[in-house]
């Protein structure tokens, strides 16, 4: 009998034991990770692992790195976008020229080298001098002697200029293993970073180009070790099919950009989904091609063109309500905005008028003025990238509305890499007048190198082909300056120059659309441009699932 | 001419097809506007010396008569050179991605010929009646169908509305998936995209096999057949049909090449990771080496299916070998 029992007692324990493993090692348990899934377009999605543009240009890029990658120091979340140290404890500078940054000591790559300032000096050097290059001022370093690794634990570099502000130098770059990397140095861009081994808050799983990468927490991460068990950024055919993904629960959000305005109200009523409605981090704005010779030189005219565009339609055609009119680089949540910019206020006649007075007449009676000085139709060229759409439906529309002050404009809609070579191209006179959308974030100094003269280093960005001695002077003393309040008058300053000589017309600031799911996770993290772009990844580490 | 000098013309034909696409194809992308070069830079404050670095790696930096013969002379050891955009060989890229876009094709294609095939010759025999008209209809329906339309409506309403299908891509993202699995998974991916191009060129064999149904029925060896008194079956199978297919191979042919080129917005649509892609991709980067390479891909599957077609031709209609 007792022999029986036990015989019963062994099979009964055999029994639970193979549905422990059965329920350990099934599909539902393997279930039970918390995966937080994202969606992209496949036009955003990351084709490879290399480093480089990929990084920094497509919008997936701008997302992953972050997250398998530590930086130097992070933007933190709003209202206040303050610097706060990642991989560092802290920084220090006497002169914002030389700085040194002091590692966090127990950190480690994924494969478990620990992070050293060799890492750092490495990355300090070799990054910002790959083809293409991660090229930025705040980690502009002339010579490699500037770079001095002090100890295991310390770095010390020397800019080639002052860095003053709010936030630190070598922004928003990653922390390169060099022991991984140094055999690839003089081509970082080549290496194919099959394995992505960083040192950040999630390890790669797998990634299949175009499609999907998946990333799982960094459990042995030397900080706060986030609470999701997963990511996976998922590309799919079309913003249709992100909408519709995230409406079936297979995605929590959308990766970058939101979703479109006309989405909204259907959001709004599907269950367990609700929407943020985030300031953008894009502004719109009119560049205007002052190299080449027509009336468009004419500060005048380009004034007119303001007053001849009612923005507030634009906004309500374009955007259905869901943005903001803009009105300079900065936004105008930060203190270094300056509120007493002038608005250029829909006002069509004082547009017809201020062109009657400067000699813009129509003198062959056709509805468009004739240049003062040619006599030819005031006719101008509009440079439009086909890959947005929003922009072209806002370039309709303000040819629609300048047409009544007398000013004709013919949409040159072209690919999107077509239109980058043709705005960065300004003397070559492909364009009279471009749409131009830039995110320059709460560390946004590097966007007025968009207006320093080509005769003072600022050729590139500048697609205005913009000259005035005075905003260059103002904009190196701003650089310069070390006196936070003094920066602020002079940043004004330069707002005010901008508004005044219009080489670029600001025109709205979109908002961001974004749709996310309510019922699996927790803690997203919303900023200027939504829960996830290259500023705002703290959705990622934050995210919780909802017990 | 024998059958060996029928062959050998046709060999040569090709051959000078491919050569003449071969030197269209080097030509044609180099006469889009932009410079390549520039294109790989977003950052616009790229030093000279960078550029330069870059026509370098790529053999831009020769005039287009050097990159003309290095073109060549790579072709003719199997090197399609360097693309652009992924910093890889072109072959590389290429075959990472065309068998997603060969399973998709050949299964979709086979699946539309046997449908349209079938139903066009059903159709043909019962012409004028209500069949024929509902058939008609049909297929003039889906011919004219946009494929991104018809993809989109599919999506919202096997993989949204009844959810039954996924929303895009060749397997569920981030899975562990092997073996029979693995190949259930791609087939359920496959089904939606598969099925927007059999609705669209199922379409195209239903009219073809039709309207060659009808002109075959209408000759007197059917007449004779008849009035042989040959079961209907026998006359539509041996008769009618194998006569009526003559057309039907001929487009068969066209369409293999063309397919794969076609499939760019059946893949757009359902996120399929293959060819289609890459070209969008290739296209806005002016990746010429890349394009070069699909294209060449392209001409020659359409080429090499056109002299598939011409060789089983003469084997099919016995005329045309006495003709030539």
């Amino acid at each position: 009998m007792m022999k029986k029992m036990n015989k019963g007692t062994w099979m009964a324990i055999c029994l639970m034991g193979a549905f422990l493993i059965l329920f350990t090692f099934s599909p539902n348990a393997l279930a039970k990770k918390s995966r937080l899934s994202v969606g992209f377009t496949t036009e955003e999605a990351l084709e490879n692992l290399q480093t480089g543009e990929a990084w920094q240009y497509t919008e997936m890029g701008a997302v992953f790195w972050p997250l398998v990658y530590d930086q130097l120091w992070i933007m933190g979340p709003a209202p206040d976008y303050e610097p706060l140290p990642m991989i560092v404890e802290r920084w220090e500078t006497d002169d914002y020229l030389t700085w040194r940054f002091y590692l966090v000591k127990n950190a480690k790559f994924h494969d478990g080298k620990p992070v050293t300032a060799e890492d750092v000096a490495f990355t300090l050097w070799y990054l910002p001098k790959s083809n293409p290059a991660w090229d930025y001022p705040d980690n502009d370093i002339e010579d490699k002697s500037s770079i001095k690794v002090i100890d295991e634990h310390t770095i010390e570099f020397t800019l080639a200029a002052k860095w003053p502000g709010k936030y630190p130098p070598a922004s928003w770059m990653p922390v390169l293993p060099k022991h991984i990397w140094m055999p690839h140095k003089r081509k970082l861009v080549n290496f194919e970073n099959k394995k992505c081994i960083g040192s950040g808050p999630f390890k790669l799983k797998k990634f299949k180009g175009g499609e999907y990468v998946w990333m799982v927490k960094n459990k042995k991460y030397w900080g706060e070790v986030p609470a999701v068990d997963e990511v996976v950024f998922k590309s799919y055919g079309s913003q249709d099919a992100i909408n519709m993904a995230l409406k079936k629960g297979q995605i929590e959000f959308i990766g970058y950009n939101g979703s479109s305005p006309l989405s909204v109200e259907d959001f709004k009523k599907t269950e367990n989904v609700d929407v943020a409605i985030s300031p953008g981090i894009a502004l719109v704005w009119l560049g205007f091609n002052l190299h080449k010779e027509n009336a468009i030189q004419d500060k005048l005219v380009r004034q007119a063109i303001m007053h001849g565009i009612d923005r507030e339609r634009l906004i309500q055609m374009v955007y259905l309500g869901y943005a903001k009119p803009a009105d300079s680089f900065i936004y105008p949540e930060l203190p270094i905005y300056n509120p007493n910019l002038p608005k250029y206020a829909y006002n069509p006649d004082k547009a017809r008028q201020m062109l009657e007075q400067a000699g813009y007449l129509d003198k062959d009676g056709d509805g468009i003025r004739n240049d003062k000085k040619g006599g030819q139709n005031m006719s101008f060229e509009f440079l439009v990238p086909s890959a947005w759409p929003d922009e072209v439906k806002l370039a309709k529309v303000v040819k629609e509305q300048v047409k009544d002050i007398g000013i004709e404009i013919k949409l040159k809609v072209v690919d999107l890499d077509t239109y980058y070579e043709f705005i960065y191209t300004p003397k070559e006179d492909k364009f009279d007048i471009s749409i131009s959308s830039e995110e320059p974030g709460p560390n946004g100094s590097w966007i007025w190198e968009f207006a320093r003269g080509y005769n003072n280093g600022g050729a590139g960005w500048n697609q205005a082909y913009y000259d005035n001695p005075e905003f260059d002077k103002t904009l190196d003393a701003m650089n310069a300056e070390t006196n936070l309040e003094k920066q602020k008058e002079l940043t004004f300053k330069l707002q005010e120059i901008m508004a005044a000589d219009l080489p670029y017309a600001m025109l709205v600031r979109p908002d961001l659309i974004g749709p996310y799911r309510t019922d699996k996770f927790e803690g997203f993290v919303e900023t200027m441009g939504g829960l996830s772009t290259w500023i705002n990844v703290w959705s990622y580490f934050k995210a919780r699932p909802i017990k | 001419m024998g059958l060996k000098g029928f062959i050998l013309r046709k060999v040569v034909a090709a051959c000078l097809t491919i050569v003449a696409i071969v030197c269209v194809n080097f030509v044609i992308f180099r006469m889009a506007p932009g410079d390549p070069v520039r294109m790989m830079f977003r950052d616009p404050r790229v030093s000279a010396e960078n550029l330069q670095e870059m026509r370098q790696t790529f053999g831009l930096d020769k005039p287009l008569s050097g990159q003309f013969v290095a073109y060549v002379k790579g072709l003719a050891h199997g090197n399609l050179g360097l693309s652009f955009s992924h910093r890889r060989p072109v072959l590389e890229v290429i075959a990472q991605k065309i068998p997603a876009t060969l399973i998709l094709v050949v299964t979709a294609l086979m699946i539309a010929i046997f449908l349209g095939v079938a139903l066009g010759a059903l159709s043909g025999w019962k012409s004028g009646t209500k069949l024929d008209t509902f058939v008609l209809t049909a297929s003039l329906t889906m011919y004219s169908i946009p494929t991104f339309a018809l993809g989109i409506i599919l999506l919202l309403v096997f993989a949204y509305h009844i959810a039954i299908f996924p929303l895009g891509g060749m397997a569920t993202p981030a899975s562990l998936l092997e073996g029979p699995e693995l190949i259930w998974d791609v087939l359920w991916h496959m089904f939606l995209p598969a099925l927007s191009i059999v609705i669209w060129y199922v379409g195209e064999y239903v009219l073809l096999t039709r309207s060659s149904m009808i002109d075959v029925m209408g000759q007197e060896y059917i007449t004779t057949a008849y009035s042989k008194g040959l079961k209907k079956f026998r006359i539509l199978k041996n008769h009618a049909l194998r006569n009526a297919l003559l057309p039907v191979v001929t487009i068969t042919g066209v369409n293999l090449g063309f397919a794969v080129a076609g499939v760019i917005e059946a893949e757009t649509v359902f996120s399929w990771p293959g060819v289609g892609r890459l070209v969008y991709d290739a296209v806005s980067h002016r990746d010429y080496p890349l394009l070069q390479g699909v294209f060449l891909l392209f001409a020659f599957s359409v080429v090499l299916a056109n002299l598939v077609i011409d060789l089983i031709y003469g084997y099919i209609d016995p005329r045309i070998k006495v003709s030539t």
